[in-house]
């Protein structure tokens, strides 16, 4: 049983108890229903409580793999130096030889 | 012959660039990325600015439950010292409410507390799914980064993508320039070698 279930059937008792003479019995079930309410706004909040359990998301190998990226960055610019430097003799070269390059190349 | 095989490697990387529609999706990627985050953050202060405006009405309709309980003790007590009672007794009888309203006060505490404590959860969760979510757009923007450096291949072959790219015309135009070019160092290659 829900503690709304439970808060249902002691709101209709209290109902039904309404036209009873008052006494410490009538006064007890309504202090219960009313510390029972209580419950009941806290119990809304239950909703939330698996956020606290829930596992966090694994970002920590993204972090490693995004050095390595950083790595294979500097990389691939010593290469790309390298390569226009190769091919900026190879243009001198070619040059020297009398080849006329056309544009774009 | 070695003034060819300078030229055959920038040949042979002609299609080796990372292609247009590769980089157009990786830069958009991070680009719809960094607005989601905004997003996220904004749904994120709403969803708590609302936990926060429900804690503090269950908070005043706990204390409002509170006050109530505590009015049946006292109707309870009235009414009991209605009858005749020795003063130990009628003493007994407020001592007695004292302690119950006491403890109704007390009860609240642990109650109010799981309330505070299930925000504050749902808060945390919010950082660190706002946290996961930024490294991944890190994560994006390094490889984006990557994607769009200029590669060692793309470094010799730019001009020439770039020729290809801008038009059936000029490709044939870049073709029959390359064609020229072989042939030149075919013709020339013998005179070049000491």
């Amino acid at each position: 049983m829900t503690i709304d279930e439970l808060l249902t059937q002691l709101n209709d008792l209290s109902a039904k108890l309404d036209a009873a003479p008052d006494d410490d019995s009538k006064s007890s079930l309504q202090i219960l229903t009313l510390q029972l309410n209580k419950q009941a706004i806290v119990e809304g909040f239950g909703a939330l409580a698996p956020l606290e359990t829930a596992a966090p998301v694994e970002v920590e190998q993204l972090r490693v793999l995004m050095s390595q990226v950083d790595e294979a960055i500097a990389t691939e610019q010593k290469r790309a130096q390298v390569v226009a430097t190769i091919i900026s003799l190879a243009k001198a070269a070619l040059s020297a030889a009398g080849v006329t390059l056309p544009a774009g190349l | 012959m070695y003034r060819t095989c300078l030229l055959l490697p920038v040949v042979a990387l002609a299609g080796c660039g990372t292609p247009v529609a590769v980089r157009s999706l990786s830069s958009q990627l991070v680009v719809t990325e960094r607005a989601y985050v905004v997003s996220l953050h904004s749904y994120f202060a709403a969803v708590e600015k609302f936990a926060d405006a429900q804690a503090t009405i269950a908070a005043g309709r706990i204390d409002e439950l509170t006050s109530q309980i505590n009015r049946e003790y006292g109707t309870r007590a009235n009414a009991s010292l209605a009858q005749p009672l020795t003063p130990a007794q009628r003493q007994q009888i407020l001592d007695t409410l004292m302690q119950d309203v006491a403890a109704n006060a007390q009860v609240d505490i642990p109650l109010k507390r799981k309330i505070t404590d299930a925000v504050a959860g749902l808060k945390k969760q919010d950082q660190e799914l706002e946290g996961a979510y930024q490294a991944i757009v890190a994560a994006s923007e390094k490889l984006d980064e990557y994607i769009r450096l200029k590669k060692a291949d793309e470094t010799a072959i730019g001009p020439l993508i770039q020729t290809v790219a801008a038009s059936n015309d000029k490709i044939q135009a870049v073709i029959a320039a390359i064609t020229a070019i072989t042939q030149d160092l075919t013709q020339t290659s013998p005179k070049a070698q000491p």
